[in-house]
């Protein structure tokens, strides 16, 4: 434990969690910039850097943008990040109310709360639930991979059947390469460089940042909201008093965020919005939520930030991202040469508790930043978007030819990014897709060790006999009714979207 | 006219049944997954298709905009000349022309960023990170 502490406070990774957090608030701050473009043109940049180093970094990043984007979403009622969704609710009439300082800071201070707690329970439950992956076989893995695609596609904001649709697209994309069982190169058209399959790198980083610069190019000289200056913003910490009135608020929702954050799929928003919800459920005063209670900004947050370390539980323990920025930093992992499940915790536990341990650290340096130096990060907020674009366009490229030093990567990056964009365009979420690609491998492995092992006998049956592959069979079938009963609340058919404007 | 979803939908069992077809050139062994995959994903377009919901017009004009075929053809082109000029004078250019497009006036603050951008990119990347970027006949 001692080794493990001294390992995260090393001068490299304190850097290395303080420039992650930095860079994670600034992300988080700015709309049309997500804590899953910023890992993913990060990521590249880790590659050269000690495997713990790199994952600090990303995690950082990640707790920082779940505070970052409370503050475009207290400020000019956009929210920065997806799980910044509730806080608009009851944070920006706090600011319309001259309480923007009050906000901001109950936003931080519930983010730092939230973020704590959430990793106190990934400490604790991570190595038991690695010790059941030891349970899973082939048909465990199979069932495991199609549990998280149809749990990712059915709490698709958008059409269920095109969250589906994604999703296996992603896992049609992962076929290309080399066969895992004869090593036969599959759909590589002759060309060398995709033996190896489609690196899943620049493939994140396209889909994820080049439709996002499209829309921000598109928006150049608009009367788009400027995020106010925030060097007038007032912070410090909140009462005693106060944070002892709030302690139920706190916990309930952080408790929240943790097991939102466990599904694979359901992201910060759904946390938040759940969060907000139970809030004003347990309040005396409901009627009052949308008016500007302090309430509704603590309970967002504090669950958007417990998020974080409840989406890397079933990463780390069981290969199946929580959410998409720990699907990303999946990716990391895996390029890093450590693969989820039990041997994280065993024959690489220094990196895997030195990562955990320094989400603490990314926490104390989140409130820190957002307490005493918000009115620097003006210097960010305050730079024209175009300059920023460019910027991310320079980065994504570098990021996806720095892999590997080969221009193909590059090339692959701008592909995903045109067909990232035109998905987006036409309704279909690209979370999805990289889950497939990410998943596909393993439920391909999966399909056929179960049909190797099961080799003369009834294939269904065999898995049915399998405790593990039963509860995952249940957990599938209720992820496939979700859409039916979130459709019967909303009075509404499950196939027709969500209302969509005419402009794309 | 058919809506957007349906033109997808039939767009997307195009690619899959011309992805069937490739299939046939490998061993049954080697294909069954993808095969598996297709099928799921041929089931789920039938489905779009006949129940194509309603997600309104999508306008050509507005998800192809002049701004945004302008900036993908000039990342494509960006990309394309790191083997011809090398990917600093690249770069360079790149960004200068990217700013003053946006900013006609901007141009010294275009030189600034540009300049400041490939200082950062040849530090961080080649001296400490030694990332090689392509070299062009140029630089």
């Amino acid at each position: 434990m001692l080794q493990i502490i001294s390992n995260v406070f090393t001068p490299l990774n304190i850097l290395m969690a303080a420039g992650g957090v930095v860079l994670g608030i600034i992300f988080g701050a700015l709309p049309g910039f997500t804590a899953a473009m910023g890992i993913a043109i990060l990521m590249p940049l880790t590659f050269t850097l000690d495997p713990a180093a790199g994952l600090i970094m990303m995690g950082a990043l990640f707790a920082g943008a779940m505070w970052g984007g409370a503050v475009s979403a207290i400020l000019i009622n956009t929210p920065g990040t997806p799980g910044a969704a509730a806080t608009v609710l009851d944070g920006y009439p706090m600011a319309k109310q001259g309480r923007a300082s009050e906000a901001i800071r109950e936003s931080i201070f519930s983010s730092f709360i939230g973020g704590m707690l959430g990793v106190m329970v990934l400490q604790m439950f991570a190595p038991p639930l690695a010790r059941v992956s030891l349970l899973f076989g082939p048909p465990e893995y199979f069932m495991l991979a199609l549990f998280g695609m149809t749990i990712i596609a059915s709490l698709s904001e958008k059409m269920v059947i095109k969250g589906f649709i994604s999703g296996f697209l992603g896992l049609s994309i992962a076929t290309i390469g080399m066969d895992p069982l004869l090593g036969i190169p599959r759909f590589t058209f002759g060309v060398p460089h995709m033996v190896d399959g489609i690196q899943l790198v620049p493939a994140l980083i396209g889909l994820f940042s080049i439709p996002e610069i499209l829309e921000i190019i598109q928006t150049h000289g608009e009367k788009v909201e400027k995020i106010p200056s925030l060097k007038n913003i007032k912070i410090g910490f909140p009462p005693l008093s106060h944070i002892k009135k709030m302690t139920p608020t706190y916990l309930r929702s952080s408790f929240i965020g943790l097991i939102v954050g466990l599904l694979p799929g359901a992201g910060a928003s759904i946390a938040s919005f759940m969060a907000y919800n139970e809030e004003r459920r347990a309040s005396k005063t409901p009627e009052k939520f949308g008016t500007g209670m302090v309430e509704g900004v603590a309970a967002s947050e504090a669950a958007n930030n417990s998020v974080c370390a409840g989406a890397f539980i079933p990463m780390l323990t069981l290969g199946v991202p929580g959410d998409s920025v720990a699907a990303i930093m999946m990716g990391g992992l895996m390029v890093h040469g450590l693969h989820p499940g039990n041997a994280l915790f065993t024959v690489h536990a220094e990196i895997t508790w030195t990562f955990i341990f320094s989400l603490y650290l990314a926490n104390i340096l989140m409130l820190f930043f957002g307490t005493f130096c918000a009115p620097w990060f003006s210097a960010v907020t305050d730079t024209p978007r175009h300059i920023l674009a460019v910027s991310v366009i320079l980065l994504t490229t570098v990021g996806s030819f720095a892999l590997r030093g080969s221009m193909f990567d590059v090339y692959v990056m701008l592909f995903f990014g045109i067909v990232g964009y035109l998905l987006k365009s036409h309704g279909f979420d690209v979370v999805p897709v990289v889950l497939g690609i990410i998943l596909g491998p393993m439920a391909e492995k999966g399909l056929n060790g179960t049909l190797a092992i099961s080799y003369g006998q009834n294939t269904l049956g065999f898995i049915l006999q399998r405790p593990v592959c039963l509860v995952l069979l249940a957990l599938i079938a209720v992820s496939l009714a979700i859409p039916f009963i979130r459709s019967r609340n909303k009075d509404k058919d499950i196939f027709s979207a969500p209302h969509e404007p005419d402009a794309m | 006219m058919l809506c957007v979803n349906r033109r997808v939908a039939l767009i997307f069992m195009a690619c899959l049944v011309f992805a069937f077809i490739y299939t046939t050139r490998y061993p049954a062994e080697v294909v069954n997954f993808p095969r598996f995959i297709f099928s799921i994903l041929f089931i789920f377009n039938i489905i779009l298709f006949i129940k194509p919901g309603d997600i309104g017009k999508i306008k050509v004009t507005k998800f192809l905009t002049p701004r945004k075929v302008i900036t993908s053809i000039s990342m494509i082109a960006y990309v394309l000349l790191f083997p011809v000029l090398g990917f600093f004078v690249t770069t360079f250019i790149y960004v200068l022309s990217y700013i003053i497009f946006f900013e006609r006036t901007a141009k010294i603050k275009a030189l600034l960023v540009a300049g400041g951008w490939i200082l950062v990119l040849y530090l961080v990347f080649q001296k400490v990170l030694y990332v090689w970027f392509p070299k062009g006949f140029l630089l």
